[in-house]
Formats: structure tokens, sequence, C-alpha cells
């Protein structure tokens, strides 16, 4: 064997035919995106609705997560037992929830079985059971789960980070899942009139893949709907002002902690099919994958984390650029010092070699996008209503292709911002505030308590 | 309904080779187990074959540090790696063009790693893998129920009786020579199972792996060490209880079963899924459904080459004592032994894992992985019909025994209490 040698490394463009995303509608106007996948015999189906968590009220926060919770408990004249009971019969899953933006129904189910469940899944929305029963035992469940996040290092710095990010009058600064408090204010009431609305003034939009075609999944999803949807409310939405802080750090005392989690970030604008390409190009290079600059420099150089990464988190209304990692105390502020070098570093030089790795590994990454029914409804969500179109999805690879240096420093000045990061780290405050002052990082710094995040 | 043909090939040098071709996507799976984990790990020396995976990414011979993951992404593709008590497996999956790289890669780490083995790139993983201690274990809730468990089910020298990650304070004091030493006696051709899984040329194939694993020298220098692992059930209850920073209390119960072996292993998935599977398992309906008494439930074996174990967990909900979630549990695992399982939770609890199981067959790697956990297991890489079928079929009665035969009066109790602030 002679391993010196590396195979012939293919720079051509793969050759892969994309699976189609066939659309029709249902009545009343409700679009569906079905990609047909005969890998095995299941179908996976998932209805969005935009009434997520940022329709909750300040004094209700939680309210949306609450009732999705509550909506799962089924439907019928069953009880929530006898409910479950006939869904794991059919050995599906039906999961409600939500996030900011959406309310979500998602079915998995053997294609014997399909019919079936839609048949649940709609007794489940035209008469949920909102038993007062259920309601206090999934209140109660998501209470206790916000006691318990105070343990989480990652929940803290999610929320503290969230909270720098957006003013109190921001719809994204409600946080899904609520506080102690507004909770406990939710009535059951409460529940059944945001079900109300979330079915009645949310536009639905229906994706699936699986083994299933469009006429067959057309008839069982009229069959199955049609008293449930009366109308479909056009999608609107209003694109928010970016709103960027000076940057500045917060700190949370963790009592105990053996790590400090970091984390870092603006808010960004949202992903469009114009500038989607190139920051997800620039992003991969920085801290979008393991061989990023970041995880070069964090891990492999200077062996102080695990793992770091980068991502855009696109909302339907803006966007976030974060940055997130765990370090030991000691090394909180170097990490923050290499990340902000590296953030300097990469808005002013991309080398030719790096523009030619990230349109190598995105174009023979496409492949692997489609595998599974997860992945193409994945894929599906970004067609959703004024997001991407299919012509974006189509015209990806030599979208990639015409990438240049240029572009992915545009795109690095533009979507990175030093001046603007928020900088939250929770552990113990001694040890973080000497690594800081060991690092000279000279950002105001302020304080956050745990106790007063829900 | 699940026969995979799989061709099964062994090279001179002892290694075996599975291949599975599927033309449905264009991408291929490549996935190599070595017969080593960390019960392989040498006495106070804990978490070094977990080591020793992190160091198989740092370069070889041809293979300079950082370019694995490089050139894995620059073909688009996946890779890593896991590390568990018996195994350690490697595993890309890239656009199938590809596949020649790949086999490339794994091969000159093969053949190839003590030549770029140095004291720089060993210090820096231990220090990573010193910080993926803190991260995942020592600063998360809970994160230390496990090494507890394991600690009260075996002795220090059972080859689990150790984390895989290793102990706080045997992280880092491996040497060189330590490094050295495990790669040469376990990462030997004849040690090893490669599959290539998805859609490569079918006449290529075989030429392709010989040429690049075909001549790696099957010599090992050292032999392995045989493994003893004198287990036995546990001859006595055993308890530890530990504070930590967590909001409610938590308690688990956990009893000695035996090393894994089929049907047994399916068994034993469905008695957790009797117990906690669904909404109307014994334990979810009664502590988290019907009476609140609990946050969350669970029930399931782990069981490897040389023993395992059957643990049954409970979150209290806060004002509601351990004592009182520790006698429903054992209430309701005696009533397993002495009633007859409920035929409508028992076929609940085949559909749903059938279930499971048909969704794991629709990715390729998952594929891969499966066919070696099966071959490594019980030297088939293709049982996925005997699963199957061992899920709809089997007996209920033969479910109830083991219950019977294991879950005895002897098991260790782990409790984690609220720290007082």
């Amino acid at each position: 064997m002679n391993t010196a040698i590396k195979p012939f490394f293919p720079k051509k463009l793969p050759r892969f035919t994309l699976p189609d995303f066939e659309r029709f509608e249902i009545a009343p106007g409700i679009p569906v995106i079905l990609c047909r996948n005969s890998t095995v015999p299941l179908v996976t189906l998932s209805f969005s609705i935009n009434q997520g968590s940022r329709g909750d009220t300040l004094p209700k926060q939680g309210l949306t997560q609450l009732t999705m919770q509550v909506l799962n408990e089924g439907g019928g004249d069953f009880t929530s037992s006898e409910f479950h009971d006939r869904i794991d019969d059919l050995g599906s899953n039906i999961v409600c929830f939500s996030n900011e933006d959406y309310a979500r129904i998602q079915i998995t189910a053997l294609r014997e079985n399909f019919a079936d469940t839609l048949a649940l899944l709609s007794l489940m929305l035209l008469k949920p059971i909102f038993s007062e029963t259920d309601y206090a035992r999934e209140k109660n469940n998501l209470m206790v789960r916000l006691s318990q996040l105070a343990d989480r290092p990652e929940s803290i710095v999610d929320k503290v980070f969230n909270d720098s990010l957006f003013a109190e009058d921001h719809p994204y600064y409600l946080n899904a899942s609520g506080k102690k408090s507004t909770m406990e204010s939710i009535t059951l009431s409460d529940v059944q009139n945001r079900f109300k609305t979330i079915l009645q003034s949310g536009h639905t939009e229906i994706f699936c893949a699986g083994d299933i075609d469009a006429a067959s999944l057309k008839e069982l999803l009229s069959a199955s709907l049609s008293a449930i949807f009366k109308v479909n409310p056009v999608f609107t939405k209003t694109l928010l002002p970016i709103v960027h802080k000076p940057a500045g750090i917060i700190i949370v005392h963790k009592e105990g902690a053996e790590q400090t989690e970091l984390m870092l970030g603006h808010q960004s604008i949202k992903s469009t099919e114009t500038n989607h390409v190139s920051r997800t190009a620039v992003n991969s290079l920085f801290g979008g994958q393991f061989s990023s600059r970041l995880n070069l420099n964090l891990r492999e150089k200077h062996g102080i984390t695990y793992g770091v990464n980068s991502y855009f988190n696109s909302l339907q209304l803006c966007g976030e650029f974060i940055i997130s990692t765990s370090v030991a105390p000691k090394d909180s502020g170097t990490a923050i010092q290499q990340i902000l070098i590296e953030l300097d570093k990469i808005r002013q030089k991309i080398s030719n070699k790096e523009l030619a790795f990230v349109k190598s590994s995105m174009v023979n990454r496409f492949a692997l996008n489609f595998e599974t029914n997860m992945h193409l409804i994945m894929n599906s969500l970004m067609l959703r209503a004024g997001e991407m179109t299919e012509d974006y999805i189509q015209n990806f690879v030599p979208r990639v292709g015409e990438l240049s240096v240029d572009m992915l420093l545009a795109s690095a000045r533009e979507h990175f911002l030093p001046e603007n990061m928020q900088i939250v780290l929770v552990g113990d405050k001694v040890s973080i505030e000497k690594s800081l002052a060991d690092a000279k990082i000279n950002l105001p710094i302020s304080y956050r308590e745990i106790a007063d995040l829900w | 309904m699940f026969d995979f043909q799989i061709r099964e090939l062994r090279l001179d040098n002892g290694s075996r080779v599975l291949l599975y071709n599927n033309p449905k996507q264009p991408l291929v799976s490549v996935n190599l187990w070595y017969k080593t984990g960390s019960a392989n790990d040498p006495a106070g020396k804990s978490g070094l074959a977990h080591l020793f995976e992190h160091m198989m990414f740092e370069g070889s011979l041809n293979v300079p540090k950082g370019e694995h993951f490089y050139i894995v992404q620059e073909a688009g593709g996946i890779c890593n790696a896991s590390t568990s008590t018996d195994r350690t497996n490697y595993y890309e999956k890239v656009p199938k063009q590809y596949l020649e790289t790949m086999l490339w890669l794994e091969a000159d780490r093969m053949a190839n790693f003590v030549a770029a083995l140095t004291p720089e790139t060993l210090k820096n993983q231990i220090d990573v893998v010193t910080n993926e201690r803190l991260e995942r274990y020592d600063n998360q809730p809970y994160g230390m129920m496990h090494e507890h468990l394991l600690n009260l089910l075996y002795p220090a020298s059972h080859p689990y009786g150790k984390p895989v990650i290793g102990t706080r304070d045997e992280i880092g004091k491996y040497s060189m020579e330590d490094v050295s030493g495990f790669f040469r006696t376990y990462y030997s051709p004849a040690n090893a199972t490669l599959i290539v899984a998805g859609d490569y040329d079918k006449s290529k194939i075989t030429g392709l792996i010989d040429k690049h694993f075909g001549t790696i020298p099957a010599g090992t220098d050292n032999p392995i060490p045989v493994i003893d692992p004198r287990d036995s059930l546990l001859p006595n209850k055993k308890y530890f209880e530990y504070r930590d920073n967590v909001e409610l209390d938590y308690i688990s119960l956990a009893w000695k079963t035996a090393p894994v072996s089929f049907p047994q292993n399916i068994a034993f998935d469905l008695l957790g899924q009797i117990l906690s599977g669904s909404k109307s398992s014994l334990l979810t309906k009664r502590l988290t459904i019907d009476n609140r008494l609990a946050q969350n439930e669970s029930a399931y074996e782990i069981s490897g080459k040389y023993g395992g174990y059957f643990i049954v967990s409970a979150m209290a909900k806060p004002e509601v004592t351990l004592d009182t979630l520790k006698t429903i549990i054992l209430e309701e695992i005696d009533n397993l032994k002495t009633s007859d399982i409920d035929n409508a939770l028992l076929n609940r609890s085949r559909v749903g894992y059938i279930s499971y199981f048909i969704n794991g067959l629709q990715s390729i790697s998952s594929l891969a992985d499966k066919m070696n956990y099966y071959d490594f297991h019980f030297g088939n890489p293709n049982m996925f019909n005997d699963e199957y079928t061992a899920m709809k079929t089997l007996p209920a009665e033969e479910i109830k025994n083991l219950a019977k035969t294991y879950l005895n009066d002897n098991y260790c109790e782990l409790r984690i209490l609220k720290r007082t602030k």
C-alpha cells in the first residue's frame, strides 16, 4: 500500500438529481408540499401554523407552549390515556409543540397506519380534550421544568443572551417557556382561547415526506381536515429593524459551576435568497464546522474547549448571529479574546484556498441533505410561504459556484460585528472576573441573578 | 422483509469486510469498528480507549493533524467516532465519488498512526477530553449519575467499573507509550471490521479495499489481553446517595443482568417499553400521569460483552419523597413477575418498537452501524429480520421470566438529592 499518495479527489460538481417537491392545495387554500421518499414504509408530516410564542402577552408568557402541550393530550370523546393508547397501537407519533414563530404538529406513522393516524389528528384538532386534569398536570410539568432550568447552564446562558439582544417591547423578548409567575396566571380558558386563535388566525402550511403519492395524500388530508380549517388567512409579515447595542459583558454567577458557559452574538438580518449562500459560506469557515477557524483555534490549538460553534438563527421577523462554547473558568477570558481575534481576522482576510474549500464542502454536502424524511421536511420548511423559492434550491449549487473571496469578505464585514457583541458568561463569578482581567478584556460588565430569570 | 444482501470478505491480514450495495441515494458510508473500548483501559488509566479515539483524528503518516476532518468536509461529508465499553467506531458518509478518499483516510491511520503521534498532540487532546468531561458530566445536573451507578454495580477491577470517558483523577495520566502501545495492541486489521454501504461500483469495490487495506501488515506486536470479568449477580443490596445542584430529587434502581445476547436483548427492550415507553406503560401511568408523583421516569437495559444492567429511574416532583417512588417502582416490578402482562400493552410496546426500528433504517450510515453492531455481538451482520421477528413474536412469558430472573431483591439504589442552599 502506498498511502503517501492521496487518491484522486474529484473536483467536478457531483451529479445529483434533486427530489421533486410536489405542491398542491387543499381547501380552504392550505398549501401542501410533498417530497416522496420510499426508502422505508414511513410517512412524516408537519403542520406549521404561524402562531408561535411571540403571540403571547407579557403577563401570560408561556401560553402558546402550554396550549400545545395540553393539545398533545388528544381529542374526541376519549380520555388522554385512551387517545394515546390508540396512537401507540398504530406505532405512530403525534407531537404538538411551538417555537417563537410557529405552532407545529408533527406526525410520524407507518405507511399502512397513516390514514388512521390522520383521523386521530383530526379528532385532536376538531375536538381537543382540554380537560381540567390534563391541563393541571401539563401546567405543573412546565412549571417544575421552569424551576429546573436554573440548574442548566445552557438554559441560563440562552435566556440571558436572548434578554440582552431584545428589549422588553420586542416580540422576541418573550420567553417561549414563560416565567413561573406568568405560567401560574394562565387558566384553562386561556388555553382554549389560544387554541382557537392559533387555528383561526394562523396561516397553515403542510409539509410531508415519505412513502405516499400526491393523490392519496390530497385525498386523505382533504377528508380529515376540511371540517377544521374554514379559512387560511394570508401569510403576512413585516420584518423588524435590526437594533445593535455596543459590545458588553453580562456575568451570571452560578454556584459550584465547573465550567463557564459562553454565548456571544448580536441581532442580524434574517436569511434571504440574496444573503443565505454567502453568509452560510463565511460562517462555515468561521465557526460552522469542525474545521472552522474558531474550532481550530480554541480546541485544536489552545485545547480550552471540547467544541465551539457559530450560526445564524433565522427567525421569522429578524435573525441572530450566535457563537457558543464551554470552557474551564480560568480560560473564560482567553476564549473571548481568541473569539474576538478570529472575528477581526475573518473580516480582514479570506484565502483562495478557504474559498475553494468552502465551495467544495457546500456543493458536495448538498446530496446529504435529502436522505431521510426529516431532512426532506427541513428542506420543505425553507420553501414556506414568503421565504425561499424552489428556484433557490434548484440553483443552490450554481450560486455557491459564483462565490468569490470578495463576496465572503463583504459578508463577514456585514454580518460579524465585534463592536456589537453581547457576551454572556455563566459560571463562577470570581474566576470569570479574574480571567477577564488577565486577558485584558476591557468591556463594560453587568450582572444578572439566576433567581430573577424565571 | 428486511433481508439485506451483504457480501462478506476476509482479507489476508485478518480484516473482516462487509459490503452492502444500495444505489437509492448517491451516498456511501464507511463504518469501521475496532473491537476495543473502555473495557480494555489499563488499570489506573481509565479513559485511554476514548482518548485514543480522539488521537485517531490527530494525524497519521500521510494525513497531517486536522486534515482528516478537513478532507471529509471538503468532500461535503460527515465523519465522527464514538467509544463504548466494548468497541470504538469510526465513520464517514460522503457523496459516492469520494469513497476511495475515505478508504485511504481510514487505511492510513490503521497502518501509520504512530508515525504522527507527538507529545503536543497528546497534550492537546488530553486538554480537550478534560473539557469534554466537564461539559458533558461534571457541569451537568445529574451528570455524575452513571459514574456513581457503575461504582455501585461493579468493582473497580471489572471492565465496566469505570466510565468510558475516564475518572476525573485518571484522565490525563496517559504517556506516549500508553497511546502507542494501545494502538499496537488493539488497532490491528484483524481486530477491525470494515463496512462499506451505499452506492458504490460493485465491480471495483473489492479492488479498492484490497488496494488500501489489503497490504496493511497483519502483525500486532502485542497480543490482546484476555478479559476475565468475573462478574456475577449482586449478592446483596447496595446504596449510595449524593447531593448535587439540582432542583428535584432522583432515584435509580439497577439490577445486574447478563452480557448481551439475542433475543434476550429484545426482551429487555420490550420490558423497558412495558414499564416506561408510552403513557399507558406501567410506571409512566402510575408515577407520572395518574398520580403526578414524578416529573419523568425511565426503564431500560444497558448490556455489553462482559455484563449488563437494567435500570429504572424516576425524578420526584417537589414534596414527593423518593421512598414513595421506590415503593411504586418495586410494586410494579413485583406485579410484572406475578401477573400476566397485559396483552394490549405488550402489543403497543411491540408496534412502538417496530416503528422506531423502521425509522432507524432510513439513513445509510445508521444501517451500516447497525450491521456492525449485529456482527460484533452475534457474528451475523444481517439480523434485521431476526430483530423484527423477535419484536413481533417474543412470548410474554419470556419477558416475564426476565423480570423474575434478574429483577430480584438485590439491586443498587442511587439517590441524587437537592443540595441544601
